[in-house]
């Protein structure tokens, strides 16, 4: 379950790979949606810290397609119900269970397997 | 057939009143089997008739024969059972550092490998953390995110989904076996998990691609002092804070590290390190560090992990060098120890499933053993292997440097407890020891970090 919240924190880390290197880009997926229950609050409070474009850009690449280009400015429509369900569905029931992620800074890719994103790297790509 | 079951002597017992096959407190088993030693087993055991294999009736007498199988204890938070003095469960690390093997392939052989293989037997699903640890996760800000760096089966995100009211942890770990546990870790209530799984990410504990300030509180349990050198455990904790949030104003965002510590036992002067090795090395020292924490060289230490397994699946391996303790007792010893980091050893000696046992991996050279199979008949004949993990043992005041040490080298002003905000530091990134302390043979700090 890589979900889009996840996804939305996650940089390629290859020595020397700074540029390009967020977000990673989804190849061959398969998604499961399912819901979940929704705690407007927890997505409310990290509103702040999501990088919007990365998210629509992503979310619209896995043919998600809900979320505004712009982020609303108006603090009303931002913390609306409405809107807060829709980022919710979009950042915590969409779930990518197998495929990758592609770095398009360097062409790493992250293979996802059961869920879960590996991100480990050979010794000569650690950047320490 | 249940491959759990083991064979031992009763030495003796004492049955809680109204349970006929709970035995609680110390019962003192015989593993049987030359230079093994006896132990004692702090478990709840569920007994058997060896000839009929049938649940004891009566009381065992002293010294009959008896089929024990280890209860895994659902919770470990609450008092600490009347424990005798703990018995030394480690060996000395043979790791010397002009070994040629680099502390990558060292932690690969002797830390994640065995993990990978014993992960299905971290079969305990529930648990309650030790009290810090629980505090801490009790103190975060409602709806917080934080992440759980050294994960392991996750043990603590249902901790945190079901007591901090609306907060939820991502787990990083190195082990895909036990992020596949993680995944679907169930809480005390036995809530499913929101949205069918946890959050899983495959990592090590120096991962660095978290996004600056996205967690509001970070955490790592029992898994620093898997690193086997110091600039790793730096690097480590580094990468902890490295994704905190930092805020000018309260609530910063808060962290805490804990690490099995090298002094044990009931009154930390049990320095179990020291009694790991011979009388003559004692209180020798491998060299101080002029700033704080004596280093001491028996500090590094392998500790075992006993899997029982089915007798078909046996590999032949050949037995570890010579050491100065016997593994065998250090095995025995295990089960009742409440380990590192509030790990529960209850899951010592639960059933290995075939697909487990028969792979110790020796293409990836994983340190094991089979020890002499006790005499059980032929078919309830058990194998016991034991897996060796290195810990590193952290001394007094070691910890605190790491942390100060990671902290600074990240450009971190160490704050005090009472200096005021200073204008000419504004922005800059601060870091305060909030309290670090021992319990149950662990070392932790706690701290928290913001900008002025
Ligand atoms: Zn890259």
């Amino acid at each position: 379950m890589v979900r889009l919240i996840t996804h939305n924190m996650l940089t390629c880390h290859v020595k020397n790979c700074t540029k390009d290197n967020f977000p990673l880009v989804f190849e061959n997926v398969e998604l499961e949606v399912r819901p979940a229950e929704a705690n407007l609050d927890f997505i409310k409070r990290f509103i702040p810290k999501l990088e919007w474009d990365a998210l629509v850009q992503t979310a619209r690449s896995i043919g998600e397609d809900s979320l505004p280009e712009q982020m609303p400015e108006d603090k009303a429509t931002l913390e609306s119900e409405e809107f807060l369900q829709k980022l919710h569905h979009v950042l915590m029931e969409i779930h990518v269970e197998e495929g990758q992620m592609k770095c398009r800074g360097c062409g790493h890719i992250y293979p996802i397997s059961t869920g879960i994103p590996n991100m480990l790297l050979a010794e000569h790509e650690v950047g320490r | 057939m249940d491959e759990s079951w083991i064979k031992v002597k009763v030495e003796r017992y004492r049955p809680e009143a109204g349970e006929e096959e709970k035995w609680k407190d110390p019962l003192q088993v015989d593993f049987g089997g030359p230079g093994q030693d006896k132990g004692e087993a702090w478990l709840d055991f569920v007994l058997r008739d060896v000839a009929s294999r049938r649940p004891k009736e009566t009381e065992p007498n002293i010294g009959a024969d008896v089929l024990v199988k280890p209860i895994a204890k659902t919770s470990i938070g609450g008092p600490a059972p009347n424990l005798p003095e703990p018995t030394v469960p480690v060996i000395p690390s043979e790791f010397k550092d002009d070994q040629e093997e680099t502390p990558e392939a060292r932690e690969q052989r002797m830390v994640h490998d065995v993990y990978e293989t014993i992960a299905p037997h971290f079969s305990q699903t529930r648990y309650k953390p030790w009290p810090i640890i629980a505090r801490f996760l009790s103190s975060i800000p409602e709806h917080s995110i934080g992440l759980d760096s050294g994960a392991g089966n996750g043990k603590y995100l249902p901790v945190v989904r079901e007591g901090s009211k609306g907060s939820r942890m991502i787990a990083l770990d190195r082990s895909s076996g036990l992020l596949s546990v993680a995944r679907t870790q169930k809480g005390e209530i036995g809530d499913d998990v929101v949205g069918g799984a946890e959050e899983c990410v495959r990592g090590d504990l120096a991962f660095d691609g978290w996004r600056k300030g996205i967690f509001d509180f970070a955490i790592s349990i029992a898994a620093v002092h898997h690193l086997s050198t110091r600039s790793r455990r730096v690097q480590s904790i580094c990468s902890l804070l490295l994704p905190l949030y930092l805020s000018p104003v309260a609530p910063y965002s808060k962290f805490i590290v804990y690490v099995w510590a090298y002094e044990q036992g009931e009154n930390s002067k049990r320095k179990m390190g020291v009694l790991a090795s011979p009388p003559e090395d004692h209180d020798e020292a491998t060299g101080s560090n002029p700033n704080g924490a004596e280093r001491k060289k028996d500090q590094d230490v392998l500790v075992p992990w006993v899997l029982q397994g089915p007798q078909e699946k046996k590999v032949k391996q050949p037995r570890p060098r010579k050491t100065k303790s016997k593994p065998n007792r250090g095995a025995a010893i295990e089960m009742g120890h409440a380990g590192p980091g509030g790990e529960t050893a209850s899951t010592a000696m639960t059933t290995s499933n075939d697909d487990v046992v028969s792979r110790p991996d020796e293409t990836t050279g994983n340190r094991n053993e089979n020890a002499e199979p006790p005499a059980v008949p032929e078919q309830a004949q058990p194998e016991r292997q034991v897996f060796h993990r290195y810990y590193h043992l952290f001394v007094e005041g070691e910890l605190r440097e790491d942390v100060i040490a990671a902290a600074t080298g990240m450009g971190f002003v160490i704050r005090g407890e009472r200096d005021e905000q200073d204008g000419t530091r504004k922005g800059g990134k601060w870091l305060r020891i909030i309290e670090e302390g021992y319990e149950k043979d662990n070392w932790y700090l706690e701290g928290e970090v913001g900008v002025y």
